[in-house]
Order: structure tokens, then C-alpha cells, then sequence
């Protein structure tokens, strides 16, 4: 299941990314900054749940100790 | 959402245990990182212990990182930034909630956290109520004080973030908890163990309700052993007829660990967002090996604000050689935590753990719930005595009951007790945590 769940990652990306050019955007407005804030620490937890694991090399790429990826 | 998946998270429980010590290592880095660029306390220990964050290569490198004492954090905190001193990684304007603990060890410790460090609390607890088996059908009761401790906030908020209805019980007294229980059917709550027991006995004696009858499926327990302890979870459970988890977390670690509904007779670790190494408490040596108790070592791996980062717990533990039914692969603490360091003392040339003797008193049908130990010397010789309740109806039977005490705890801790008897409900009643472990003669060297 880990490794098939690279398509959430993606959307997840997707996600913060829209949510940081909105901070970007509207930032001036504090109720699009202090919620905006909120969307992105919810975004955290869902890169905890899974991108992490991408972002971090587990699921490919290198292992965290440097030895090949098995 | 699939209400019948068994995990909050597939991706991260069912993942392999090699690919979870990957994750566990890349997160190490980089909290370690974190803490080594931001917080000068935590700057200060790796300066003087010559380490960076370059030297953490591989897992066996992490136990050359210094642990971290409570004491420690008591003696940089009340300064600035005010109150939490230099190990706060964050700007003060980011943190969103103060918390503070209990002070049963010595002065409370302040712990901060940001509004995403709060989320991640919910996170944690998202896991452990869904493998306890809430779904958003439940209607959780939570009768705690909503106060500085933080005790059941995140409970409730990942209750809600699950999709359950959530009734907070602050404030009320104990017998209007109850009668909100049964007004509105509620189907859960989380509660100390002692305040479980409390309740029952409230709702009986003074109710004239049984608890088992108010329709509580599923209870949650934190804040001191007890649903670890399995004569006291048989007493819970018996009660209320309910199934009792068992949590185990820190005001200044997180919800490290839970109990899935299978009740494997231990706890699962969080392994995704948690590093537990258990130290020999002799020679400090790592153990991986299952079946040895050593003191747990912890590192909250996402905890920004105030990192966790090898902090010296004094939880007693150890690690279970077989998997859970439950298909997860965090690894199970077989038992859960079965004491603290700093409370198993030696008696009489003996080390006794105080968990051993709630054991044995809740597991005698006829005594009530309450206990209190004693222990004090006369001239150089200890001594150590039980006050018990007998239960109501069985104030005949203490002769009977007085022989069983006496003979389990020998079989069970090696000692011999001196044991007073009392009538129902006259040992001291606590209202969350207990103290029932009285060691004089602290006080008096103290």
C-alpha cells in the first residue's frame, strides 16, 4: 500500500502549494493568513501520514543510512 | 472515509518494519537538525558532547546523542524567551498553547507548542482512538478538568477530528457526569483509571446506578498505569461493562503509545512518529532483544516547537517478541509500561515494584479498589504495610481474605506486610491520579 500511494502524494504537493500561494496572495488579510496557517499545518500532518515517506527517500531513492534502497 | 478500515493509517501501520527504521532514521536527522540549528540549549549539549548533526549517519549513531533530563529542561525554563527558555526552536509569537506537568516529580515543566505541534497531538491520538475502535458514530464523553495539563485535550480533538460527537464533562461534578452519561447515551470516554474506578463506585454507592447499564462500549485510560495493570483493566471492564485501553503519553513527549482493541496484552509504539530505545538501567546499553526490561529513551521525530529528542523517560519497559493479530507492525511493549525507575525502590534488601502490589489487591475478589502502601523503618530495619478496604459484603471475611493478601504478595514480591484492614470507603479517595505509594523514609532523609 506504501508504495502505491504516490498519486496522494502528488495531490498533497498539489495541496500545499496551493495553500502557500494563497498565504503568498492574501497575507495582508489576516483571515486568509491565520486560516491559511491552519490549512497548512492540517497539510503537515497529511505529508506525516504520507510524503514523507517519499520526501524522506524511503519508499525510493537512497536509504536514510546511504545503503541501496532494497 | 471506509469506517471499517481497521487502521487511521494503512500506509504508515502496515508498513514493513526495515522501511519504518528508514523512516524513523531520515526523521531523526532531521529533528535533530532542527534542534542543533535553532535552540541553543539543545546547541549547548551537542557542542559539549562533540557531536553534529553530520555524525548521524546510521541508527547505531543516534546513541551517541546525549539524553536529555527533566531537570534539565527545569533549569533553562522561566527565562527568556519567557517562560520556556532556549530550548524553544520557535519564535514565542508562533507558539499557540502553553501546557505544563503535573509537578508530582518536582517543579512543573513548561512545555510549548505551535499550532501545528497541536495538530500532530490530535494526529497521534487520531491513531489510538481508531485502533481502539471509535468511528464517528461514537458519542464520547470526556470528564477531565480541561486545565494546564494536558491529560485529554488532544483525546478530544482527534475524537472530533475522527468525526465523533464530542460532550466535554468539565466542570460537572462526578454524579452529574454520570447522569450526562445516561441522559444522552454516550458510547465512550477517556479517564484516569482511578477516576474509572471512582466513578463506578459513585454511581453505585451513592446513585444507586450500575455503571454497567449506561451503555459505555469502549474506555480510554491515560495518566497513570492501571488498564496495564490486568486485574485493575478486569475491575474496569467488569464495572462498566466496556472494553478498557490502555495510553501511554507525556506532557512533554506526546501519545506515544496505545493499546489496539485486540488487547495483546501490551501497547503498540508509534513507531512512525516515535523513536523508543530502551536502555539497560545498569549498563546503559541499547536492548533490542525482547524480554528485558530497561529504561525507555524517547524522540518525538515531528514535535517542532520544544523537541522530545532522546529524552530519558524513566518508564520501565520491554519488547515483545510477537506480533499483534491486529496486522499492525509497530512494535508491541509487552505488558505496556510496568513501572517507573525512579519507583521501584528496594524494601528490606528487596526491589519492589509498586505496579506488583495493585496486582495482587485487584485481582482478590472481596477487597475494594482502594490501597495504600506504607513504608518506613524502625532503628535500620524497613517495614511495609498494606492498608486495604474490604469490599461491601465481605466485612466478614477478612480473616479469609487477610490470609490470601499476605500469601500472593510473597509469591508475587518476596515480602512480608503488615496489613491493616479498613471499612469501605475510608481510605483517602483521589479524584484523578493517585499517590497510594507512601515511602517515609524519603521523607525523613529528605
Amino acid at each position: 500500500m506504501a508504495a502505491s500511494s504516490r498519486p496522494i502524494h502528488e495531490k498533497i504537493q498539489t495541496l500545499k502549494a496551493a495553500a502557500e500561494d494563497l498565504a503568498a496572495a492574501g497575507g495582508d488579510i489576516p483571515a486568509v493568513a491565520r486560516n491559511t496557517a491552519r490549512i497548512l499545518a492540517s497539510v503537515r500532518m497529511l505529508e506525516m501520514g504520507i510524503s514523507d515517506l517519499f520526501d524522506l527517500g524511503v519508499l525510493d531513492g537512497a536509504r536514510a543510512d546511504g545503503r541501496p534502497a532494497g | 472515509m471506509a469506517p471499517e478500515s481497521e487502521y487511521w493509517n494503512p500506509v504508515l501501520e502496515t508498513l514493513d518494519p526495515e522501511r519504518l527504521r528508514d523512516l524513523q532514521l531520515a526523521k531523526f536527522k532531521r529533528i535533530f537538525a532542527w534542534a542543533y540549528e535553532r535552540s541553543r540549549f539543545h546547541r549547548r549539549l551537542y557542542d559539549e558532547a562533540g557531536i553534529v548533526p553530520a555524525d548521524i549517519r546510521t541508527f547505531e549513531d543516534i546513541a551517541r546523542v546525549p539524553k536529555v533530563e527533566k531537570s534539565m529542561m527545569r533549569g533553562v525554563q522561566r527565562k527568556d524567551p519567557f517562560p520556556y527558555g532556549d530550548a524553544l526552536c520557535v519564535p514565542l509569537e508562533e507558539v499557540s498553547e502553553f501546557r505544563q506537568t503535573s509537578g508530582t516529580t518536582g517543579q512543573p515543566v513548561y512545555q510549548a507548542d505551535t499550532w501545528q505541534d497541536w495538530e500532530w497531538w490530535a494526529e497521534c491520538w487520531a491513531h489510538i482512538l481508531w485502533a481502539q475502535g471509535y468511528r464517528p458514530s461514537d458519542r464520547v464523553f470526556i470528564p477531565f478538568g480541561y486545565n494546564i495539563f494536558v491529560a485529554f485535550w488532544a483525546g478530544h480533538y482527534a475524537a472530533e477530528k475522527i468525526g465523533c460527537e464530542v460532550v466535554p464533562g468539565g466542570v460537572l461534578d462526578t454524579q452529574a457526569r454520570i447522569l450526562k452519561i445516561q441522559e444522552l447515551k454516550a458510547t465512550a470516554m477517556m479517564a484516569t483509571p482511578t477516576y474509572v474506578l471512582g466513578m463506578a463506585e459513585t454511581a453505585k454507592a451513592k446513585m444507586d446506578i450500575d455503571p454497567a447499564t449506561l451503555g459505555i462500549q469502549k474506555i480510554t485510560c491515560a495518566g497513570e498505569p492501571g488498564a496495564g495493570i490486568p486485574a485493575t483493566k478486569q475491575r474496569m471492564e467488569s464495572a462498566w461493562n466496556a472494553k478498557v485501553y490502555d495510553h501511554a503519553g507525556a506532557t512533554e513527549i506526546g501519545a506515544w503509545s496505545y493499546e489496539c482493541r485486540h488487547q495483546p496484552g501490551g501497547m503498540h509504539v508509534n513507531e512512525a512518529f516515535f523513536l523508543v530505545e530502551i536502555e539497560d538501567m545498569d549498563t546503559g546499553e541499547i536492548i533490542s532483544a525482547p524480554g528485558r526490561r530497561g529504561k525507555m529513551v524517547i524522540t518525538a521525530l515531528d514535535r517542532m516547537a520544544q523537541p522530545c529528542i532522546r529524552f530519558d523517560s524513566k518508564d520501565v519497559i520491554q519488547w515483545d517478541a510477537e506480533p499483534c493479530s491486529c496486522g499492525r507492525t509497530f512494535a508491541l511493549i509487552k505488558g505496556g509500561v510496568l513501572g517507573r525507575a525512579d519507583d521501584i525502590t528496594k524494601v528490606k534488601g528487596v526491589l519492589l515494584a509498586p505496579a506488583a502490589i495493585e496486582e495482587v489487591v485487584r485481582s482478590i475478589e472481596g477487597l475494594g479498589d482502594e490501597y495504600e502502601v506504607v513504608v518506613d523503618k524502625l532503628g535500620d530495619v524497613d517495614r511495609i504495610k498494606l492498608k486495604v478496604e474490604a469490599a461491601p459484603g465481605a466485612e466478614d471475611r477478612v480473616r479469609e481474605l487477610e490470609a490470601r493478601l499476605k500469601d500472593q504478595l510473597r509469591v508475587q514480591t518476596n515480602l512480608g506486610y503488615r496489613i491493616e484492614f479498613y471499612d469501605p470507603g475510608k481510605l483517602p479517595r483521589y479524584e484523578v491520579k493517585a499517590k497510594r505509594f507512601k515511602d517515609m523514609r524519603k521523607k525523613k532523609e529528605a
